[in-house]
């Protein structure tokens, strides 16, 4: 069956921020299920992929976070978001150097938007923190 | 600071006295002042570097005005210091999280639909 669903700008962003809230609760699964709805309605969009990313990251699951990450930049090269996030996934797998790489395009694309300040704080906190 | 203690001191004594006895004395202040000053220029050559100097120079300090204090006193600016380090660590983690959280919030509002 053919569905015919255009939803507003309002209701993707109240699903989206739905699926973030779950993400938080650790309802991953249904984090998962709302934002895989967001991509079946936005299937152009990086966003739903980078947050599908994000559900997969905070449960452990780098590899899975990795994957979804790099097909939002096949969405959009120009993904400050997706960068941010590529550099904060390298700086949880020891890579520094390869993070510090993510974070400095992440801010050339967004240098004064909130990717652009993430991927600083985290450079920052990349920073302060020593690995071992 | 150094606390002079006088076992002569008689009991008919004026407050000003008592004031005189816990003033420090010259040598002191120019001591903590000279601890301040290199605690600075260190951190600008190496940060982190001066809070080293500048406690070790105070715990010796204090070491010598009180000997059975000295060990307490350094252990006290070991932890104050780890302490510290903590608490830049949590502001550190917390900004980051609140930057992220503002980061999601402005990717759904200026989401595409395409």
């Amino acid at each position: 069956m053919a569905w015919n669903i255009n939803p507003s700008r309002e209701e993707v962003a109240f699903l989206m921020e739905a699926g973030f809230l779950l993400r938080d609760l650790r309802k991953y699964e249904e984090a998962r299920e709302v934002f895989r709805g967001v991509r079946a309605l936005a299937p152009k969009s990086e966003v739903p992929e980078v947050a599908l990313g994000s559900v997969a990251f905070q449960q452990g699951d780098f590899e899975g976070a990795g994957r979804h990450y790099r097909r939002a930049l096949e969405l959009n090269r120009s993904s400050a978001w997706a960068y941010a996030y590529l550099g904060e996934l390298a700086l949880f797998e020891m890579s520094k150097e390869q993070a510090r790489g993510y974070f400095k395009t992440a801010i050339d694309l967004d240098p004064r938007g909130d990717h652009g300040k993430l991927a600083r704080a985290l450079m920052e906190f990349a920073d302060a923190v020593t690995f071992s | 600071m150094g606390l002079n203690v006088d076992n002569n001191t008689k009991t008919g004594s004026t407050a000003n006295d008592a004031l005189n006895q816990i003033k420090p004395s010259k040598g002191d202040v120019f001591k903590s002042v000279l601890g301040s000053v290199a605690r600075g220029a260190a951190n600008i050559l190496l940060p982190g570097l001066g809070g080293v100097i500048g406690g070790g120079i105070s715990s010796q300090l204090l070491g010598s005005a009180m000997p059975g204090l000295g060990t307490d006193v350094t252990q006290y600016l070991a932890l104050q210091r780890q302490m510290q380090q903590e608490q830049i660590t949590f502001e550190t983690m917390s900004t980051v999280l609140k930057i992220r959280a503002d980061s999601e919030m402005s990717s759904i509002h200026n989401m595409v639909l395409k």
